[in-house]
């Protein structure tokens, strides 16, 4: 310690901070996080007028590669049985089978000439962006009922009960449609498995820990040369369910993955009001 | 009130939630990944260190409260993202924090009514309490620093984080921190140069 990092720290030595916690803030704080955590109930909105519009979109797309994901997993587990008697198939569709919620967290650096600019969302080339999505699947699981998306940038995209919300939060408005307009076209129940397989090229299998739990998993590289896409994917051997997946817009995963989901987690069913939308203070609300 | 003092080091007092013993961090933050619960004892775990730091850097403790709100908001937001272990968690919080108090006192209006409080507390002193002088001079002096060197000082002196962690907070080597750190003293020396001439007297004398 050098004769200035000294004399300062003679002169802060008994300088009294009142920083003590309080207790009020941090139980407050406390309940707001879990509220955030848990997605406790939003308020309910006015039904409000609106007609349908039919449109195409990123988001889409990016939800609809979301749960490919998921389902390539699944169809990987089926190969696989062969190879390794210990990861069993049966289990997997049956535990698969008591879900029909998904929620999946992770980022997107999707290359730009890949994915046609749409007008909600636009990624620039070399530019990432954190996504979380809920999806609840419809009674057939075909496809998903209600769905979630919120990306980094503050969008929130949601369905519920057949209307489509869609928040812009740099011109703080709310776009509210009639129908579904986002959907994942696909959902990853058994009878859709057998479908994707031939999606699967050139997989290998490794066995390792989860870097974060230190869980059991199989690691999974894949690709699918006609689509110029590979993945990587990560299965929980006790749940037989994938927990993290990486996609790339090339066969080799060379480069940052196109798609990188940390977290993936079914549930039974996920709660309605995850879906419900509440429309920003002081947003503009435009009904289409 | 907690003093702030020892007889070598500054002191850091950290509170540590009962509940919160039985499981270390490491587990700890593999567990609230998928458990709010687990999270939520993370959370009370370093709620009062990301806190006091607030206050060290701000001054005051309502903006401090909420400066410790965005930055746990924001860690529930990323925390997906985060990749190692109990003190990786740590570093992390404190440059998030870091991120997070910076970003506040940049928006020059926020940081005029800082300074101008510092200065009236510095103007209007009539105690005779040593203590409360020094702390108003300490924000006076503090505050005319750029954040990154508030945040060096801060983390050194009263987070009493070593040299390598703060690089790691940062994002920077270690050589940068101490070189940056004696830009940030030579600047307080020029603030603080009655206090520090006085002290050094006192030093001499008593040797």
């Amino acid at each position: 310690m050098n004769n200035d990092e000294r004399q300062f720290e003679d002169f802060a030595r008994g300088i009294k901070f009142d920083d003590n916690p309080n207790a009020e803030h941090r139980d407050e704080l406390e309940q707001d996080l879990l509220r955030v955590l848990t997605k406790q109930p939003r308020h309910k909105q006015h039904p409000l007028k609106i007609w349908r519009i039919i449109m195409k979109s990123n988001m889409t797309k990016l939800a609809t590669a979301a749960v490919i994901i998921v389902a390539v997993v699944l169809t990987v587990t089926i190969l696989d049985r062969t190879v390794t008697p210990a990861w069993a198939i049966e289990d997997t569709i049956k535990a698969l089978d008591q879900f029909s919620g998904i929620y999946l967290s992770g980022v997107f650096g999707v290359p730009i000439e890949k994915i046609s600019r749409g007008e909600d969302l636009v990624l620039k080339d070399g530019e990432n962006m954190s996504v979380e999505f809920w999806m609840q699947a419809n009674e057939e699981r075909t496809r998903s009922e209600n769905f979630r998306i919120e990306a980094g940038d503050g969008t929130v995209w949601s369905v519920c009960n057949s209307m489509t919300y869609k928040y812009d939060p740099k011109n703080n408005t709310v776009r509210v449609q009639s129908g579904r307009s986002i959907e994942s076209s696909i959902w990853p129940c058994g009878d859709y498995l057998s479908k994707v397989q031939e999606f699967m090229q050139d997989w290998q299998v490794m066995y390792g820990k989860d870097a974060v739990t230190g869980r059991d998993c199989a690691f999974i590289t894949l690709s699918n040369p006609s689509q110029g896409q590979s993945w990587w994917l990560e299965i929980d051997l006790e749940t037989n369910l994938p927990v993290r997946a990486k996609g790339w817009h090339n066969t080799r995963r060379e480069g940052t993955p196109s798609m990188n989901f940390q977290r993936i987690i079914f549930f039974e069913k996920l709660p309605d009001d995850i879906f419900e939308f509440e429309i920003p203070e002081g947003a503009t609300v435009i009904e289409e | 009130m907690v003093m702030i003092g020892g007889t070598c080091k500054l002191e850091r007092v950290i509170h540590v939630d009962s509940d919160s013993k039985a499981a270390d961090d490491g587990q700890l933050i593999a567990q609230a990944r998928n458990d709010p619960a687990a999270f939520v004892q993370l959370y009370r775990r370093h709620y009062d260190a990301v806190f006091r730091y607030c206050v060290h850097r701000l001054f005051e403790r309502q903006t401090a409260q909420d400066v410790t709100s965005a930055v746990f908001l924001s860690v529930v937001e990323n925390f997906s993202r985060f990749r190692g272990g109990e003190q990786q968690f740590r570093n992390w919080l404190y440059k998030i924090t870091t991120n997070a108090v910076n970003s506040h006192l940049r928006q020059a209006a926020r940081r005029n009514v800082l300074l101008k409080r510092a200065y009236e507390q510095v103007n209007n002193q009539n105690s005779t309490d040593v203590s409360a002088e020094k702390l108003a001079l300490l924000r006076e002096a503090v505050l005319t620093l750029r954040p990154r060197y508030q945040t060096i000082i801060t983390l050194r002196f009263f987070e009493n984080l070593k040299l390598t962690e703060i690089a790691e907070v940062l994002g920077c080597g270690a050589g940068t921190v101490r070189s940056q750190l004696a830009r940030a003293l030579a600047k307080l020396r020029k603030v603080l140069a009655t206090e520090f001439t006085e002290k050094s007297e006192v030093i001499e004398n008593e040797q």
